[in-house]
């Protein structure tokens, strides 16, 4: 032991005092104190505004966490150089040191490195699965917009860097426009928000309406009917509807042939020629009835064999429905932007949700925003991570749910990939399962969740991601975990025998 | 009945001797004379061995009357008649049990609010048994509806006829939390009473298809002209026959219920041969049952402990008792080996996965692990202090597991399908021998704190191991404790290295990531932080200090890695948790 603490001893005397300070065991236990206290504040402050419960925490990210660990780093160097003496017995200090630094640097490398995101893969009506040509990178965001027609591009516009800046900065960026003379901003952020949405008589287009309020025992309902609105088309109630037709398109015979479901009474709102209201009743039993009224006064109708009031508010011309939001008190709901078109003296405005994924999985969200433009065409908005291409696509050949004998319980999730035949790349099939990920060309594909039912999905999402500098990491854990038993254990065996450090 | 081996062929006639000897059928609390009298001359041994599908396994017919009749009970069978009989009674004939004692309300606050509410005779069993009957919790008016309404068979949905029982519980509990907890224990007790399709008894036709209940039947029956004809035909037969089962449950006629059971069961057993599990297994999930999985090795291990205790307390028999303790420890940690061994067996999980994959087992695991690192460490060091500290480690995790504490519930059921791999099994199994081991060297440390605190001076302190880590230091009981706590702390953190570091591979291969700051990565790499630490810490600190500050952070290790054991789990939020 004496002969030990002597040769630490001469090794540090040579060395300057800054040196020696900075190289310390006590520098070194106060770094991993301040590491260990960091991280227990950290692991129970709470997730980011918008992001689900478990999320970590950002200030795992931030760069006090870098310091404290760069430091420690710096200290197990210095320390090594200055004061481990070098000798077989003090090989365990040297490996374990060697191997923190390798882990450490192999962390760095992956941090700035890597790349994660998720792909999905929608299944179509005839039941197979589309092919998977993008993923969406993980903590990132941008803004997409196109054409609302089927088949029809996005352009995506990243707004990664812009959102990070901070959210006390007003939100200025520019989006990349599909549309000639169109030209989009996003202008504002929020982290977490609360969307309602209104109808304005101010649209680019000539878009007709009704506003109605109907009072059905003791509910009252106020909507805008919109018949070249998709979500506005008609007020189904159960047992019956209520439609708008706008005066352009003429009464008979469209007056009567829009019952479609026989079973329900039908009220089929009409503007007459002097502003005023005609309602056409459409029974479940075939009978028709024609009610003349005036804009804000009740009529009362008998519609689902039960009485009930309805008033036509008012009449849009230019109808358009825009999303407005505010901060969500509690902090749960998803983001949104506010993107501002402008086309000629026009300027609309709308506010678009977060969505997880872009692509045919989201046709049907609600989430999905329009905006109307001058010119009769529908804008698509989307706000969601960005996304890069595969370097090789490809495609769900099968896909198994495999359970435990006798039951219905998941042991597995069990895809057969097959990748596109591309230039680069033969076509081959690719096994995907839980804990065993496919690897397509340097990615790394793993099983996300199946919905909406694992046992017949229409949509699996798959995990996608590189890991950079997972050999350095490796070699890093291998050396600490074959330097802690050389350490406590060969280390006294070569003591004993005499084969002490030496310098 | 089945011809068995001679014990099975001599039941019969020992059954009318012992019934001919005993006294008449008494009441209980919940079952009448005739139901205890009809629970002597039913035959249900084969019904305990019955395959039942529950949570992704195959387990039988005993293990789930155990599980059910606990869960709104409180024991695992009712008036002393065997926990299967216990399941069919309320099975067949629940509407007989709304207003009986049968589901237990321990919370005395809840009590207090229910009781405006309750009949005079409700109260009264209530005081004497601890228990309610779903109906002595509604109000007057819900009652009466209730009552009308009863529950003839097994066949009705009977939490939609008991839903009313949500509203007066829940209003009960007002905006109190702790009162609303015990409310939705309550209601999940009353719904554990109702849960009739938790009896999963028919296999299914195909090999890869599931285990259904009898709702299930009535499902295809109304769904007859969409399926086909021969499905439709099972289901019918099958549903039939349960309902005469039933019938003759309900009618107490035991001869008949005997010969119906007898045919059915026959004939569930031949429809699936290839899923269920073969009969020895069956037969060894029963053994578990009935010896509570093995867990009373804690008292082999407190009598160790004991011991052990004893022979280093010193003494003229020292050696004796030390040799004997030595014996009760070995044999104790065989005993929950073999425990272990046999969960593992009926789990029907496979080799690769062993029983590590929820808390109760993993408790079961620590325990072992601790036995297991304690005997291996007395084989070098040979005082007998290994063995005493792991003794007392897994006494206090077995007794937790055998009084089941807090959230440790011993069903075995089939991990969720990311847990279905080996790497599981290296992971939690490493990170299991170092919390024993964590677990060891704390008791170490108190003792040495202890100690040093009556003496009131700690001697030097080396700042490692020496050359001979067996050899026994100089200046008596306090170094060698320190020794102890040293050889301890450095296992542990190596191994809880390597379990971080398997994590780390494990959520490579799972998650895409090797990393991700979750709560328990995160506090699984602050507890090898702490245990790098004390290590360190040794070589800065004064050799006086050094015995001293090493068993306080050994004990603060101790507090960070049962947080993260427990704590990260219920707590807080992340992939890990169950908060």
């Amino acid at each position: 032991m004496a002969h030990r603490a002597h040769i630490a001893a001469a090794g540090t005397r040579a060395a300057p005092p800054a040196l020696r300070a900075a190289s310390s065991l006590w520098l070194g236990l106060g770094l991993l104190a301040a590491i260990f206290i960091y991280l227990a504040v950290a692991s129970v402050w709470p997730p980011p505004p918008g992001k689900p419960p478990g999320t970590p925490s950002v200030l795992y990210g931030l760069w006090p966490l870098k310091l404290l660990i760069g430091l420690l780093a710096a200290n197990v160097i210095l320390a090594n150089i200055v004061r481990v003496p070098t000798g077989w017995a003090h090989l365990g200090a040297w490996l374990g040191h060697a191997g923190l630094i390798l882990l450490l640097c192999g962390a760095a490398v992956y941090v700035e490195g890597h790349v994660s995101g998720a792909a999905v893969a929608v299944r179509d009506d005839d039941g197979a699965f589309g092919p998977v040509e993008r993923y969406f990178l993980e903590d990132t965001a941008a803004m997409y917009v196109g054409p609302d027609r089927a088949g029809a591009e996005l352009l995506q516009t990243p707004l990664t860097d812009r959102l990070a800046a901070g959210a006390d900065r007003p939100l200025q960026a520019r989006v990349a426009s599909p549309f000639d003379a169109v030209t989009f901003v996003a202008r504002d952020y929020l982290p977490s928000a609360e969307l309602r949405c209104r109808w304005r008589d101010d649209g680019p287009a000539d878009v007709p309406a009704a506003r109605i309020r109907l009072r059905d025992g003791p509910h009252v309902f106020r909507r805008v009917l919109c018949p070249s609105c998709p979500f506005a088309r008609e007020f189904n109630v159960g047992a019956y509807v209520v439609r708008f037709v706008p005066p352009g398109a003429g009464k008979p015979p469209e007056w009567l042939i829009v019952k479609d479901r026989p079973e329900q009474d039908l009220a089929v709102v009409g503007r007459t020629a002097d502003g005023g209201v005609s309602v056409l009743v459409i029974g479940g039993d075939g009978r028709r009835s024609e009610h003349a009224a005036e804009v804000g006064r009740r009529l009362v109708l008998t519609l689902g064999g039960r009485p009930v009031e309805l008033t036509v508010e008012e009449f849009l011309t230019r109808a358009w429905r825009v999303w407005s939001a505010y901060a969500a008190p509690d902090g749960s709901r998803p983001a949104a932007v506010k993107l501002r078109a402008a086309v000629g003296e026009w300027v609309g405005w709308q506010w678009v949700r977060w969505e997880a994924f872009v692509g045919p999985a989201v046709r049907t969200d609600p989430a999905a925003q329009r905006l109307p433009l001058p010119d009769g065409q529908w804008a698509r908005l989307h706000f969601a991570p960005e996304s890069r291409p595969l370097p090789v696509p490809f495609r769900i050949a099968q896909a198994e749910y495999v359970t435990y004998p006798g039951s219905t319980r998941a042991r597995d999730y069990v895809c057969r990939l097959t990748t596109s035949a591309t230039a680069t790349a033969k076509e081959r099939t690719l096994i995907c399962r839980l804990n065993r990920p496919a690897v397509i060309d340097g990615l790394r594909v793993y099983q996300g969740s199946w919905s909406p039912k694992p046992e017949d999905p229409r949509a699996i999402s798959f995990m996608v991601s590189s890991r950079p500098g997972i050999g350095l990491v490796g070699t890093g854990a291998l050396l600490i975990v074959l330097a802690l038993p050389y350490a406590f254990y060969v280390k006294p065996l070569l003591l004993r025998r005499g084969k002490g450090t030496r310098r | 009945m089945r011809a068995g081996g001679p014990v099975r062929r001599l039941a019969p006639a020992v059954a009318i001797v012992v019934a001919a000897a005993a006294a008449p059928a008494r009441a209980g609390d919940v079952f009448d004379a005739e139901t205890l009298d009809f629970a002597a001359r039913v035959d249900l041994h084969e019904w305990e061995l019955l395959p039942n599908e529950h949570a992704g396994r195959l387990e039988i017919v005993d293990t789930l009357a155990r599980r059910q009749v606990r869960a709104f009970y409180g024991a695992a069978s009712i008036d002393g008649t065997s926990p299967t009989f216990s399941l069919l009674e309320i099975y067949f004939n629940a509407g007989a049990y709304l207003d009986r004692p049968v589901v237990r309300l321990r919370d005395a606050r809840l009590q207090a609010r229910l009781r405006p509410h309750m009949t005079p005779e409700a109260l009264d069993r209530l005081a004497r048994t601890g228990r309610v009957g779903p109906v002595g919790l509604l109000g007057p008016a819900q009652r009466g509806a209730l009552t009308a309404a009863g529950r003839a068979d097994a066949s009705a949905p009977a939490w939609d006829r008991l839903g009313a029982l949500r509203e007066p519980v829940r209003a009960a509990a007002g905006a109190d939390r702790r009162l609303a907890r015990a409310c939705g224990r309550l209601l999940g007790r009353v719904e554990a009473f109702l849960a009739a399709e938790a009896l999963r008894l028919v296999p299914p036709r195909a090999p890869g298809g599931p285990y259904v209940a009898d709702e299930h039947l009535r499902a295809i029956l109304d769904a007859r002209g969409r399926v086909p004809a021969s499905t439709a035909a099972r289901a019918e037969r099958v549903h039939e026959e349960l309902a005469a089962l039933a019938r003759a449950w309900r009618q107490r006629d035991a001869r008949s219920f005997n010969e119906l059971s007898a045919g059915l069961i026959a004939r569930l057993l031949e429809e699936a041969p290839v899923t269920r599990p073969p009969r020895w297994r069956r037969r060894l999930e029963r053994f578990h049952n009935r010896t509570y999985g093995l867990t009373f090795a804690w008292v082999g291990f407190f009598a160790a402990a004991v011991l052990l205790l004893a022979a280093a307390a010193g003494g003229g028999r020292r050696r004796a008792l030390r040799a004997v303790g030595m014996a009760v420890f070995a044999a104790s940690t065989a005993t929950l080996a073999a425990g272990v061994a046999v969960r593992w067996i009926i789990s029907g999980r496979g080799w690769h996965l062993p029983p590590l994959t929820n808390q109760y087992e993993s408790v079961m695991g620590v325990a072992l692990m601790a036995a297991l690192a304690g005997m291996a460490l007395e084989l070098i060091f040979r005082r007998g202090a290994m063995a005493l500290v792991a003794s007392v480690v897994a006494a206090v995790a077995l007794l937790c597991a055998f009084f089941r504490l807090g959230p440790l519930q011993p069903e075995i059921g089939a991990p969720m399908a990311l847990l279905n791999t080996s790497i599981l099994a290296w992971h939690v199994s490493t990170l299991m021998v170092g919390y024993g081991v964590i677990g060891m060297s704390v008791l170490v440390s108190l003792a040495y704190l202890s100690i040093a605190a009556v003496r009131r001076r700690a001697p030097d302190a080396p700042r490692s191991a020496g050359p001979d880590l067996t050899a026994r230091p100089a200046g008596g009981l306090l170094p060698e404790l320190d020794r102890y706590n040293l050889v301890l702390l450095q296992l542990a953190c190596w191994l809880v290295g390597i379990g971080n570091i398997l994590g780390a591979y494990w959520a490579d291969r799972a998650w895409g990531r090797w990393w991700g700051w979750d709560a328990k990565e995160t506090w699984g790499l602050m507890t090898f932080v702490v245990y790098l630490g004390v290590l360190h810490a040794r070589y800065a600190l004064p050799a006086r200090r050094r015995g001293t500050w090493t068993a306080a952070l050994s004990v603060f290790g101790c507090a960070v890695m049962g947080f993260t054991w427990w704590g990260v789990n219920y707590v807080l939020r992340g992939l890990h948790s169950y908060a």
